[in-house]
């Protein structure tokens, strides 16, 4: 897999790359802001960016549009973007404005190089990525718990998993279930809930993510 | 001293007048034109008044002198009507012919004392003119020339002549004459100067005065003119026209003397009623409103000075430098200043009004000095507390950057490498030691996060307190409902109204039925806040200093029990 | 001029009539009335109505007769009712002079009243010159008895209408509002208390002005007020709300204008020292406020480096000791020491363990190694009490930053010692100098700290010629 990596600080870029290219991943751009990143992207063609929310000039959400320009620009390439604050509405700003192939994950997450590369590979095809700190925190507000409480342990967990923008059939997989039996799941959760199903994954994501901050 | 020189002065006034009214009583002719009771009056009035104006003038310190010889002139004037052939005796004559000449310059020369010290050059054309007429006209005459060889057969023989010298008495007389025309001019021109040089607030106590010396002099002058062009010591009807315009001139001097006493008691009067009726309902800066009132001069107003040279309003509020055109008048008590007066219209100089008005209202001036003293000392602390927390403020958010922007980059990067060093590992112990280490990073990394997540919420700062306070309920265990219509507000007030809220729903319970409560809408003046919990929220006290900090206050109501409502009203000062 | 005679009777029972207020100078004001029609009809009585007159215009408005002026009003009593010793024209010349004698001094009583006893005694010295003059002009056979007694009843009528305004001016006015504000604005800077007391002649008059928790007197301390024998203990109040009492004479505030002034100056007083306590309360108010919000901070502060040193610092040692038993760490170790230290010096930052453990001379010197220019530190005093030594550490690392940041110096010192009871800091150094405690930079930062705790602050800083930063704490912070 081709990965670009944009961060404005340099021992993270280099420390990342290194971790990648260790695990058998081809880094081919390395960038530091928007420019270098949209041109990086244009030029060696990934099928991942890993993007730094914050980067010159305000350092607040450059890698955020800079993620929705690349989704809109290269529909084919996958962006990661990284954050150091646990914020869930710059999650949601990511998932509503993209129709998939858009990951969130805290900062520290990346040192777990498994879940990094897993990360990466659920973007490649097209899936979200939600941080599961984020889902957790969701999951652990009491107006939350109660209604959550409605549903068994395994569908809590199927929530969750989905949630963090899991597939069908890789909850499945981490589950150790049979997909039909996930779908069963799913389809219990959503009359629980009183969600309306729906078939492209991310907005399944956002209408879980969305229901669990109404709450 | 001055008690004598009056009392002797009056009791001399008194014999004057008994004696020239016996005089008057005696001539039935001391007018052409005027009955004798009239004639009575027209000397007795001048003359009584001026006496009685000197009198009182000459018991106040700044009038003494002009009292006394206010007094005198009055006296002149009496002896001045023994100037007929109904004297008694020849002296009584002597004396009258010299006092008709010198009581003009006397009531000149009183009319300028009593508005101010004389100067110099005054001074000067004073003693100039005293001693012209003084000595060519009156001395000369009464030394040189006797009247009965002139023509008056009823007069006294002259007891104090020297020798008859008609033509020396007959040239200094028309020295004198000349002199007089010239002098009496000069005075005029000196008055009127003196009137037009003086400061405004001045001159309306002054006016009444000065307009009747003037008058005397003009009178005086024509007299002199009369006497050069006409000659001679018959009265004519002319003569008792110009005297009785001379007398009605007089008692306006009298009266005009006794103006700015009149006028200072009423403005007292007047002060001390608007400061008693003011007293009941004292309103901070009223003094300077009734100033404004009694010096008819709306632009005056009151300044106190404290520490540092500052120059402070009632309220404590530094004053508003005053403008080129407004002048500053010092009211002090001795040598301690208690106030300034501002105001726009000229100076109003440290005259008898101003002295006046402090003296009055000492007692208000010194209150209002006192509180307008504390209040900008208490300015001063709520602008030293406002300071404080800014700067703790500023300081947070720093400290938030520098954590995440130093430590926490540091973090994660060290983190990067032991998981790079753990895949190049192939040894088990190795790999492990290296794992449990990046997981000790790993967690030092959220812990670090979440100790500046409650240093400074990086959001209140670059997205303003509606995303802080979204951000804070989402991450609270127990729900929070944020109701919120506002745009940014200062930094101040954000940071404020955020450390209240956060303070205020800390201790809400987590299974509580009803949610938490954050209410904020813009008001008249700046913001409220109320926020609805279920018990009350602990460490209130060091929420209230950081709202008092910005200007605001906090009051906890009862609300539908048994929640608490905790109530913000937050100032913003645009 | 027939009309004149009865209208001077007239006169003098209306003026009773107006003064009716106060039953003696009514009855003498209707004694000389009635004496005076009497007068008309019986010669003998021609000139009895000039004893209750004069003794009326020698003790108007209220003034106590002392021995002068009780020898003079016997002696025209006794002229005016025996007719053969008041015809006699030295008789008249010589109370005349006696008159004149009594009036000319400074009468005994209140101030208040001056203007009216003027007018009283200067109108009695016009009558009795009057009658003088007559009896001169008598004794010197000149026939003026006409015109004497028209002028006399003109002066009688006159004295009246002027007694009568004088009565209704004081009632009307608080014309003795203004003599006793004056009176009061004369005395100077005494308290209100003694201001009264000297307005009305009685030394031993006291005041006590209602608060909420009783009488207090104008410091604010508790004052009780009884009435003990030959005091009286008079309550005022505005109609509405009690506004304090007065222990005094009994004389002496018989006067109803009188009280109404007192009162309406007492409620002047009350207003202010309410003004006064209120504010006095809110600069306490903010001055605790302030204490506690800088104490807060601080202890934050400290909170803040305690948390990250127990937290994050201990789980970073942590890992350092794991790497540690690494066989070939490579530069591992040498990088979580680092990031170790990065924490380390963020808490030492916010709270400096080494000024709790080992002093102001040790902390001053760690402060002392960011600071790139050479520096000279002479720390003299040895432990001091805690917040001393915080606040002299802050003030020596806030000046140490500005050093760092802003002075490009060559050369610094920093010197701390113990004088008179206050610690002395002084850094200085040879930069490019220009600081200022204004503009909300940390010097006004240290302006306040140390306001608060009663020390000061004194910067020199000129520009080219280097700054020196003095603080002075002092050693008994509360």
């Amino acid at each position: 897999m081709r990965v670009v990596i944009a961060d404005d600080e340099l021992l993270l870029r280099e420390g990342l790359a290194r971790l990648l290219e260790a695990v058998g991943l081809d880094v081919v751009g390395l960038a530091w802001d928007r420019p270098s990143l949209q041109k990086a992207v244009a030029l060696d063609r990934p099928d991942v960016a890993i993007v730094d929310i914050k980067m010159p000039p305000t350092h607040t959400d450059e890698g955020l549009q800079a993620a929705v320009q690349i989704r809109q620009d290269h529909p084919t390439v996958g962006v990661l973007v990284l954050s150091h604050y646990l914020d869930t509405r710059y999650a949601i700003r990511l998932l509503e404005q993209q129709v998939g192939g858009v990951g969130y994950l805290l900062k520290e997450r990346v040192s777990n190089v498994h879940v990094l590369v897993d990360a990466l590979h659920r973007l490649a095809d097209n899936e979200c990525v939600v941080d599961p700190t984020i889902v957790a925190q969701l999951f652990g507000r009491r107006r939350t718990r109660a209604l959550v409480d409605e549903l068994t342990e395994r569908e809590r967990e199927v929530l969750g998993l989905m949630a963090e923008g899991f597939s069908n059939s890789r909850i499945a997989a981490a589950l150790k279930l049979s997909p039909k039996t996930v779908e069963r799941h799913v389809g219990h959760i959503f009359a629980t809930l009183g969600l309306s199903d729906s078939d492209s994954q991310h907005r399944r994501v956002l209408a879980v993510l969305a229901w669990l901050r109404a709450t | 001293m001055s008690r004598v020189a009056r009392s002797a002065l009056a009791a001399a006034g008194v014999a004057a007048g008994a004696e020239v009214s016996i005089i008057v009583a005696r001539a039935p002719g001391y007018q052409p034109f005027l009955p004798i009771g009239w004639a009575l009056v027209a000397v007795l009035l001048p003359g009584c008044a001026l006496i009685v104006v000197g009198y009182a003038g000459a018991g106040r310190a700044e009038t003494r002198s002009a009292g006394l010889l206010l007094s005198g002139a009055g006296v002149a004037w009496f002896v001045a009507g023994w100037n007929s052939s109904e004297a008694d005796s020849r002296s009584v004559f002597a004396a009258g012919r010299l006092a008709s000449l010198i009581w003009p310059v006397l009531a000149v020369h009183a009319v300028l004392r009593w508005q101010a010290p004389l100067r110099r050059v005054e001074r000067a054309l004073l003693a100039a003119c005293y001693l012209w007429t003084g000595v060519l006209g009156g001395l000369v005459s009464v030394l040189f020339v006797d009247p009965t060889l002139t023509g008056c057969s009823a007069c006294a023989a002259d007891p104090l002549l020297i020798m008859q010298l008609p033509t020396l008495a007959a040239g200094s007389a028309w020295l004198a004459a000349v002199g007089g025309v010239v002098w009496s001019g000069l005075l005029v021109v000196v008055q009127i100067d003196r009137l037009l040089r003086c400061p405004p607030l001045r001159r309306r106590l002054d006016l009444p005065v000065a307009l009747a010396g003037v008058g005397v002099c003009t009178i005086t002058w024509a007299w002199y003119v009369r006497e050069l062009w006409g000659g001679g010591d018959n009265q004519t009807a002319l003569d008792s026209w110009l005297w009785l315009c001379q007398a009605v001139l007089l008692v306006g001097v009298a009266c005009g003397a006794a103006w700015p006493a009149i006028a200072l008691r009423i403005t007292r009067l007047r002060l001390v009623r608007l400061v008693v009726e003011a007293a009941s309902a004292p309103v901070l800066g009223g003094l300077s409103a009734t100033l404004a009132t009694v010096l008819n001069d709306p632009s005056a107003r009151l300044l106190y000075p404290v520490a540092d040279g500052w120059l402070v309003d009632a309220n404590g509020a530094p004053a508003s430098p005053p403008a080129s055109t407004s002048t500053l008048t010092r009211l002090h008590r001795g040598e301690s200043t208690i106030a300034y007066l501002a105001n726009d219209t000229g100076s109003l100089e440290a005259g008898p009004l101003l002295d006046e008005i402090t003296r009055t209202i000492r007692l208000t001036l010194d209150n209002e000095r006192l509180h307008a003293q504390h209040s900008w000392q208490l300015r001063q602390l709520q602008e030293s507390r406002r300071r404080i927390v800014a700067a703790a403020d500023r300081e947070r958010r720093t400290l938030e950057r520098d954590l995440h922007d130093g430590a926490q980059q540091g973090m994660v990067a060290l983190s990067l490498a032991l998981s790079l060093a753990e895949l190049q590992s192939s040894e088990p112990n190795r790999i492990a030691l290296l794992q449990a280490a990046r997981r000790e990073v790993t967690e030092a990394v959220v812990e670090l996060r979440a100790i500046a997540r409650g240093v400074y919420p990086r959001e209140l700062g670059d997205e303003g307190l509606d995303a802080a306070l979204e951000v804070l309920a989402e991450s609270s265990v127990s729900p929070v409902t944020i109701d919120l219509l506002l745009g940014r507000t200062s930094s101040a007030l954000e940071s404020a109204t955020y450390f209240a809220v956060r303070q205020c729903i800390e201790r809400q319970i987590v299974g509580a039925a009803a949610p938490a409560r954050v209410r904020i809408r813009r008001s008249a003046v700046g913001l409220t806040v109320d926020i609805c919990t279920d018990q009350r929220p602990e460490g209130l006290l060091a929420v209230e200093d950081r709202v008092g900090a910005v200007g605001g206050s906090l009051t906890v109501q009862p609300g539908d029990s048994p929640r608490v409502r905790v109530h913000l009203e937050l100032p913003c000062a645009s | 001029m027939a009309v004149l005679d009865p209208l001077v009777g007239l006169g003098l029972l209306t003026a009773a009539l107006a003064m009716r207020r106060s039953t003696l100078l009514a009855s003498l004001a209707a004694a000389a009335g009635a004496l005076w029609f009497l007068g008309d009809i019986a010669e003998p009585l021609v000139f009895a109505h000039r004893g209750p007159l004069t003794h009326l215009l020698l003790i108007y408005p209220r003034i106590r007769v002392g021995w002068r002026r009780g020898v003079v009003i016997g002696a025209t009593y006794v002229a005016s009712l025996i007719y053969p010793i008041g015809r006699l024209g030295v008789v008249t010349i010589a109370i005349w002079l006696m008159v004149l004698v009594c009036v000319l001094r400074k009468p005994a009583g209140a101030a208040i009243r001056r203007r009216s006893q003027q007018l009283a005694g200067g109108s009695a010295a016009a009558l009795w010159s009057l009658l003088a003059i007559g009896a001169v002009l008598r004794i010197a056979g000149v026939p003026v008895d006409r015109l004497l007694i028209v002028s006399y009843e003109v002066t009688i009528l006159a004295i009246m209408t002027v007694l009568i305004a004088d009565d209704w001016y004081t009632r009307w006015r608080p014309a003795s509002l203004t003599a006793l504000a004056l009176d009061l604005g004369e005395v100077g800077p005494h308290s209100l208390q003694q201001a009264i007391a000297q307005a009305l002649r009685d030394p031993t008059v006291r005041l006590g002005l209602h608060s909420a928790t009783g009488l207090v007197d104008e410091t604010g301390r508790a004052v009780e007020l009884e009435p003990a024998p030959g005091r009286v203990v008079t309550e005022l109040d505005d109609g509405q709300r009690p506004l304090g009492a007065i222990q005094h004479d009994p004389a002496v505030l018989s006067d109803p204008a009188l009280l109404r002034s007192v009162k309406s100056l007492i409620e002047i007083a009350l207003a202010n020292i309410r003004l006064q306590q209120d504010i006095n309360h809110r600069i306490a108010d903010v001055e605790s406020s302030r204490l506690r919000l800088m104490t807060v901070a601080d202890a934050e502060r400290s909170a803040l480096a305690a948390t990250l040193q127990e937290s994050v610092q201990a789980r970073l040692e942590r890992a350092a000791a794991l790497v540690g038993q690494l066989i070939e760490p490579g530069d591992l170790p040498e990088r979580v020491l680092a990031t170790c230290q990065v924490v380390e010096a963020f808490s030492r930052g916010m709270h400096p363990r080494l000024l709790d453990d080992q002093g102001l001379a040790a902390a001053i010197t760690d402060l002392a190694e960011s600071v790139p220019c050479p520096i000279v530190i002479d720390v003299s005093t040895g432990r001091l009490p805690a917040k001393v030594e915080q606040a002299t550490c802050f003030v020596c690392a806030e000046a140490l930053t500005n050093v760092v940041k802003h002075a490009s110096a060559s050369k610094s010192s920093v010197t701390v010692s113990v004088i008179d009871g206050w610690v002395v800091a002084e850094i200085a150094d040879d930069g490019i100098g220009g600081a200022a405690p204004q503009g909300g930079g940390g010097l006004a930062g240290l302006q306040d700290r140390l306001d608060i705790f009663g020390g000061t602050l004194h910067i020199q800083s000129s520009l080219g010629a280097g700054t020196i930063v003095q603080a002075r704490i002092p050693l008994t912070i509360s």
